[in-house]
This record gives C-alpha cells, sequence and structure tokens, in this order.
C-alpha cells in the first residue's frame, strides 16, 4: 500500500484554514504591524488558529501599522480565499543544536510526549524571530506520527506536523520546520514532541534539533 | 580532531535496520508488539551543541542529476555531489550539516544509508536510513523528498572536508537525486 501523504486531521486543519484564511492572513498583517505585549511573543503571527480560541489580548488603539493593515484588508478583500500562510523576514546569526544518537524511542500517546534528547536551549540576546528545524528516521505504520515544536512549553507555527505515516518495511528520515516571532531576549528551550494519531505505535530514531536565533 | 565519532554503534543501526527489513510478516503483528525495535538499544546519548555559528557563513553544493548504488560498503557520493570544503574562520566552532534530496529504493525491501564525514571522521548522529521499505517500489519511484543533519564540534580553524557517503543496506539499488548539502561554520 502506497504511503499517506497526510493524516486526516491534516486535511481537516487544512480545510479549515483555507475558510479562514484571508480574515487571518489580514488579522496576522494587524498584529504583526502593531506592538506585542510580552507574553505573546510565540503567537504573533505564529499561531492565529489558537487566538482565536483564546480572548483577545488587549491591543494599542492605534499604531501606523494599522493603517497598512487596513490597506492590506483591501487588497485581500479583492482576491480569492487561499491557503494560509504566513512568510515574516526572519534574520538569524546564530544556530544551537542538539543531536540524539538514540534509537527505538516509541509512543502510542495521543497526545504529545517529549522527544527524547530533543530539546534545544538557546540564549536570545535580542527580540526576535526564530526557525526550527528538526530531522530525524521514524518509523510510523499507522495513520500518522505527529510532531510539534514546544517553546518555553508553547506549541509553535504551524502547530503539529505529519512527520510520517503509512511506513510499512523500514524507517525513512523525514523533516519539517517551525517559526516564532518576537521572541523575547533571554533563555529559551525548544522541546521536540511527538504523538501518535491513532494510537498506534510510532517510532524516533537518530535525530537533528536546529534553532536558528538571534 | 574534536569532531565526534560513533565507535560500535553502527551495529545498532543495522541492528534496527534487519529487525524493520525482516518485518515480512504483516505489520501489525510486530508493530503491536513494540519490542521488535525497542529492547535493545544500548546506552544512548545525545551529543548536544550550542554553536553560535555565523549563518551568513555556509557553503553548499546542489547538484541536479539522479545518482545510484549498490554497494553494500560505504561509499562517497561522488565529488561535486556528496563533498563541501569550507574554511572555518574561529577554532573550537562546531559545524551543521544538511542532506537533502529525492530517494528512490528500487525494491519493497531496499534500504538507503546516508551518513556525514568530517575529514574522514564520523559525524553525530551517525548512520541514518534515509529511505526505504515502500511497497510497489521500482526504478521510478516513488520517489520522496528525505533530508537528514549531522553535527561536529569543536571543530578547529582551518580549511575542512565533510564528505556524504551512502550504501545500501541490502545491495538493492537505490537513487539518490537532486541533492543539496549546506554546511554551516563558523
Amino acid at each position: 500500500m502506497q504511503q499517506q501523504p497526510q493524516a486526516p486531521v491534516r486535511w481537516e486543519r487544512l480545510a479549515a484554514k483555507s475558510n479562514q484564511g484571508n480574515a487571518a492572513i489580514v488579522l496576522c498583517a494587524i498584529l504583526a504591524s502593531t506592538p506585542a505585549p510580552k507574553e505573546e511573543h510565540m503567537l504573533l503571527p505564529c499561531s492565529i488558529a489558537r487566538t482565536q480560541h483564546r480572548p483577545a489580548a488587549p491591543r494599542p488603539s492605534f499604531s501606523p501599522g494599522i493603517a497598512m493593515a487596513f490597506g492590506t484588508l483591501l487588497l485581500m478583500a479583492a482576491l480569492p480565499d487561499t491557503a494560509w500562510a504566513v512568510s515574516p523576514s526572519c534574520a538569524s546569526s546564530a544556530v544551537d543544536v542538539t543531536s540524539s544518537d538514540q534509537q527505538g524511542d516509541y509512543t502510542t500517546s495521543q497526545t504529545f510526549v517529549d522527544i527524547p534528547e530533543g530539546a534545544v536551549r538557546f540564549n536570545q540576546p535580542t527580540t526576535g524571530c526564530i526557525i526550527v528545524k528538526f530531522d530525524g528516521y521514524s518509523y510510523a505504520p499507522g495513520e500518522g506520527e505527529m510532531v510539534a515544536a514546544f517553546l518555553d512549553g508553547t506549541e509553535i507555527w504551524p502547530d503539529d506536523i505529519v512527520l510520517a505515516s503509512g511506513d510499512e518495511n523500514a524507517a525513512n528520515s523525514h523533516a519539517a520546520s517551525w517559526f516564532a516571532t518576537n521572541v523575547p531576549a533571554g533563555v529559551h528551550t525548544v522541546q521536540m514532541e511527538y504523538r501518535s494519531y491513532d494510537g498506534a505505535y510510532v517510532y524516533m530514531h537518530r535525530h537533528t534539533t536546529a534553532v536558528w536565533h538571534k | 580532531m574534536g569532531t565526534k565519532t560513533m565507535p560500535g554503534k553502527l551495529d545498532v543501526t543495522f541492528a534496527v535496520a534487519l529487525l524493520l527489513s525482516a518485518a515480512t510478516s504483516p505489520i501489525a503483528s510486530w508493530a503491536a508488539d513494540g519490542g521488535a525495535i525497542k529492547p535493545t538499544p544500548p546506552h544512548a546519548t545525545a551529543t548536544s551543541a550550542s554553536c553560535g555559528s555565523v549563518t551568513a557563513n555556509w557553503d553548499t553544493i546542489f547538484e541536479t542529476v539522479f545518482l545510484d548504488t549498490e554497494s553494500t560498503s560505504w561509499t562517497d557520493i561522488p565529488y561535486g555531489e556528496g563533498v563541501v570544503t569550507f574554511n572555518e574562520k574561529e577554532a573550537g566552532g562546531c559545524i551543521l550539516v544538511m542532506l537533502d534530496g529525492d530517494a528512490i529504493t528500487t525494491t519493497e525491501y531496499g534500504l538507503m544509508y546516508v551518513q556525514a564525514l568530517l575529514d574522514g571522521n564520523v559525524m553525530v548522529p551517525g548512520a541514518v536510513a534515509f529511505a526505504g521499505g515502500l511497497a510497489n517500489s521500482n526504478s521510478d519511484g516513488p520517489i520522496n523528498a528525505r533530508a537528514a543533519s549531522w553535527v561536529a564540534t569543536g571543530v578547529p580553524s582551518g580549511r575542512h572536508t565533510v564528505q556524504l557517503q551512502w550504501k545500501s543496506y541490502n545491495g538493492e539499488e537505490v537513487d539518490l537525486g537532486y541533492p543539496a548539502t549546506v554546511v554551516w561554520h563558523k
């Protein structure tokens, strides 16, 4: 049987995002153009989906960015609904890495658990964005091995990724990326976590986590 | 050298591969067991490196070719595709190597391994099962983009060479297309 490229949850999420796409992009533009409250560093613009389910944080009554955002709104209103994407510029000057030669770790948990030796602790000298890249060879015979990056305990954009599914006779190497903006200065930790979409065994072997930051 | 080597760890990789490749019975029967690849991992140690590399310093090679091998022993991915030479400007830094490319294993139980060497030393985390084990595989595919990374710490200043190597676990043809190798360094 051929690999299934995506588990159902992914399609549901994409469908939901598509329906909310333009509104999300506009909201993203507004949020990104206004000063962010300190505690929102991992929400802008990386976690719009979650902000839709949370009480809105207080925003400044006006900022120059608002005018730009309204311009974006007018522009987006003229465009067809599209998939949801954000693409802030993310200049970085350093990369911290954890690479693990551990093999055979597995879980059947349908809630996220830590990937052993999958944490990166880094010092952010100034507020800015980070990019997380994870790769590892894994084995997932079921519907999906979901992987996510957590910054100081909070899941970052684009949330959980179907790293592997439908594997048959061997493990395969996979990779995925995440990012967060407005990460404040200081020491932070990115912890990679994984879970099984359907409760089937999912395995994680040798893996590497890299965080590009300021 | 300051690079990390992994004596004896390749045996573990092949044990995993063997168990996976030998799993000819329905997956559910041994996957449900869970013990198939879990019980014998030796003491595993993470190699954690705080690189602090200036990402402006990177070297790379991209090639629009498809390569193949049937070798069951480690073989250099040919020059031009699998070699990056760079100049480390500061001593004691770490480097990060990323490889990605299109992979084909031409049989159902084909399995491609890759590893990275820094000046001849195996980089952490060692050999990686890059691709394999897909039903209906043949020389035309399926083709999947794959990626893997390696690190080395305490790299002295000066000229260094990263060499990518690959092998076929069971001697069946494995293919690598459009490989891209990037090395981040000081």
